[in-house]
């Protein structure tokens, strides 16, 4: 946190941000971007207990929880906004971000869905992102720019330093830094204990990065693996794998996030790669999406040879205790024998 | 000649097996889902995989239990979860030992090659282009024949001086429809079951309120998933319009991907984004609903619809706006009639009070 307000600029708009959704994978992009055009963006807090209650005020009962959670930090910026810390809200409307595939729809809608929910909101720094089209990208930030009054001049650089930004925090999730970790640019050292001499359990924790990542959200499980003497990769890093990654009968997914999860969950759980021991799939209770990866992922994991599989649902009323002991089990499992399926 | 089937559409159901049996190949109708059919697809089906998914699967499950080989479905390039039925629905039935060949008819504007290899494992191409098309033709006239017997029965129940005399006839008519083999032939029975469904006497002080029903598309059109809404609200006395029928439907989506544009336009204050299944449609018909005078809207949905949150998020400020009572129901398999019903009752006695409220303020 600190270094992250250290490196924002200290004049022009200050910009909020949601610290939910597309924050783990975009926020550096935004960052450079914005402090590149003489803003800077502040962060909503990290997710609270208050904040995803008041996240599940203000949105349709039937909403994952991802979607209550961002427009906690919503309310959180609105009430920043209130006291006079920032001037206003940035809230893209995240269409498609690579050739082929769109965010779920409610991305896609949760624009509409902010506006409705609130009645006082800062003024919304809001565009549509979508790479599909022709110089999407580039588009869109020309469209904020003009929108904050900044020079064509600084636009280049701007978006010449967002790319670079972006590219070195992907390169970073490469190497398996948490996103939180990249965006402050520091990562802390991680001990694990050898076994008896044997490298450490090696689990995939693999969810969408909102959910992954977002400790309170997540109950800490990367943590608690990692306490557990487990070496943890999420799919960010097991992307690298790219090459190896495709499952050849398969129609693909179109939503970012899931097509992820699922061809590095499949990748994940093939006898074929030797390193990985178990994997985990941390998902959202009442996620469309996830309701078809899940199961393509449990179909798989049935499979003669796959590696141990575990599905791990996650809502506002998850306990922490009960989360620690599914944990805790699949992990003595693996331990005593590595060739079985949980669910 | 393989056995073949079919997702459950409603009423349409007959049509599509006429479509398949001029193609040459034997039919297994599936049939009108039940519970059980809802149980199987639960048990077999994703916890959160919304309720569409879950009666077609479950109805596969007994189409394949009757012999079925060969399973006919439509594909989908998203947003939303309708594009991967096939493939999820396929894992899920080869995992329970089926042997069968799911056959995906994938949109033509995004998948051309992938839809015309479909036509082909179809055998449609063994047939000479002038059959073909008068096939798709009959097939098509037939569809708008049951749509426009519909609409007449949801016009006409509300009013009928006997309880169940309107659906007796549309039954009927529906039968005789779907016996043509003929365009004429169609076009004949659809004017008599019409000419029969005017014939129904009516009650002449009945002056019933008109509802608007919105919503994803599969629930609305099969009564199986939507606990027959439709013939509720008649009962209660309400004169039900629902936003998709699908001669519209397919329109828009199929023939012109998309491109409707009046339930767009007029969502556009709202949802500014096309946000996959009906979404957009749902916030643009209650606001056109609320422009001609209905005296509410009904939005209807499946459980975890990506989409229709969305739209039930906008939805407040639509009511408020353009003040017009709008109520939501997400349906699932535990989603029970009597409480269903008790609430669309609660809510025909609203509309009807602020009816007369109305009338009498003014
Ligand atoms: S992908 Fe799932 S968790 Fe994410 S926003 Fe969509 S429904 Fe919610
Ligand atoms: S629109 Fe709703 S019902 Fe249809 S696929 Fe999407 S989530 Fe399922």
């Amino acid at each position: 946190m600190s270094v992250e307000s250290a490196a924002t600029v200290k004049s022009g708009p200050r910009i909020g941000i949601p610290r939910a959704l597309w924050y783990y994978t975009f926020y550096p992009f935004w960052r450079a971007f914005f402090n590149g055009l003489g803003a800077s963006l502040i962060p909503s807090s990290p997710t609270t207990k208050a904040i995803l209650d008041a996240g599940i005020l203000e949105t349709v009962s039937e909403a994952c929880v991802p979607i209550k959670v961002f427009l906690g930090h919503v309310n959180d910026l609105r009430e920043k906004w209130q006291r006079g810390e920032i001037d206003m809200l940035f809230l893209p409307r995240y269409v498609s971000w690579q050739g082929g595939l769109i965010f779920c729809p409610k991305f896609l809608g949760l624009p509409d869905m902010v506006r409705y929910a609130f009645e006082a909101l800062p003024p919304l720094l809001t565009v549509r992102i979508d790479r599909r089209t022709f110089m999407g990208l580039w588009r869109a930030c020309d469209e904020l720019r003009s929108r904050l009054g900044a020079t064509r001049s600084a636009l280049v650089s701007a978006y010449r330093s967002a790319l670079r930004a972006q590219a070195a925090h992907e390169r970073r999730l490469r190497e398996n830094w948490r996103p939180t970790e990249s965006i402050v640019g520091v990562r802390r050292p991680r001990r694990i204990p050898t076994e008896n001499a044997r490298r450490p359990l090696r689990l995939a924790v693999l969810g969408y990065p909102y959910l992954v990542y977002d400790e309170y959200v997540s109950l800490g499980v990367l943590d608690k693996l990692e306490s557990m003497g487990v070496e943890v990769v999420t799919a960010e890093t097991l992307q690298a794998q790219k090459k190896q990654l495709r499952h050849p009968e398969q129609k693909d997914l179109f939503w970012h996030y899931s097509e992820m999860v699922k061809t590095v969950g499949y990748y994940a759980l093939s006898p074929t790669n030797g390193d990985i021991d178990g994997v985990i799939h941390v998902t959202a209770f009442a996620c469309g999406p996830d309701a078809m990866v899940n199961k393509l992922l449990e179909l798989e994991a049935r499979k003669e040879g796959a590696k141990p599989f575990l599905s791990l649902g996650l809502d506002e009323e998850t306990g922490e205790a009960g989360c620690l002991t599914r944990l805790e089990a699949f992990v003595d499992m693996l331990r005593r024998n590595p060739h079985r399926v949980v669910r | 000649m393989a056995k073949i089937t079919f997702p459950p559409m409603g009423h349409y159901s007959p049509a599509f097996a006429t479509l398949l049996r001029e193609l040459g190949h034997e039919v297994i109708l599936p049939n009108p889902p039940t519970k059980e059919t809802l149980s199987l697809g639960t048990l077999y089906g994703p916890e959160f995989a919304c309720l569409p998914l879950k009666i077609c699967l479950g109805s596969y499950v007994e189409s394949l239990e009757r012999g079925a080989e060969v399973i006919v479905t439509s594909g989908g390039v998203g947003p939303c979860r309708a594009g991967l039925y096939g493939t999820v629905q396929r894992e899920i039935l080869k995992s329970l030992g089926y042997r069968f060949e799911m056959i995906v008819l994938e949109p033509p504007r995004r998948h051309p090659l992938e839809l015309l290899k479909a036509l082909h494992r179809l055998d449609a191409f063994r047939r000479a282009p002038w059959q073909l098309v008068n096939t798709a033709f009959k097939t098509w006239e037939m569809i708008k024949a049951l749509d426009r017997l519909e609409r007449e029965l949801h016009r006409i129940r509300p009013r009928e001086a006997e309880k169940g005399s309107a659906e007796a006839v549309y039954k009927r008519g529906c039968r005789a429809i779907g016996a043509q083999d003929t365009v004429a032939g169609i076009r004949k029975a659809a004017e008599e079951a019409l000419a029969d469904m005017r014939r129904v006497p009516l009650d002449p002080s009945c002056d019933p309120i008109k509802i608007g029903i919105v919503g994803e598309i599969y629930v609305l059109l099969e009564p199986a998933a939507n606990l027959k809404i439709e013939k509720t609200l008649g009962e209660l006395g309400a004169e039900v319009d629902r936003s998709i029928f699908l001669t519209g439907w397919t329109r828009e989506n199929v023939v012109r991907e998309g491109d409707n544009q009046t339930a767009r336009e007029a969502a556009y204050p709202y949802l500014c984004e096309m946000i996959g299944g009906h979404g957009q449609d749902t916030v643009g018909h209650t606001v056109m609903y609320a422009r001609q005078g209905y005296d509410g809207v009904i939005q209807l949905a499946p459980f975890t619809c990506i989409p229709e949150i969305v739209a039930k998020g906008v939805l407040p400020s639509v009511s408020r706006d353009l003040d017009i009572p709008i109520i939501s129901f997400f349906l699932d398999e535990q989603t029970g009639e009597a409480g269903f019903r008790t609430r669309l009752e609660a809510f025909v006695d609203l509309l009807v009070r602020r009816r007369e409220q109305r009338r009498l303020a003014g």
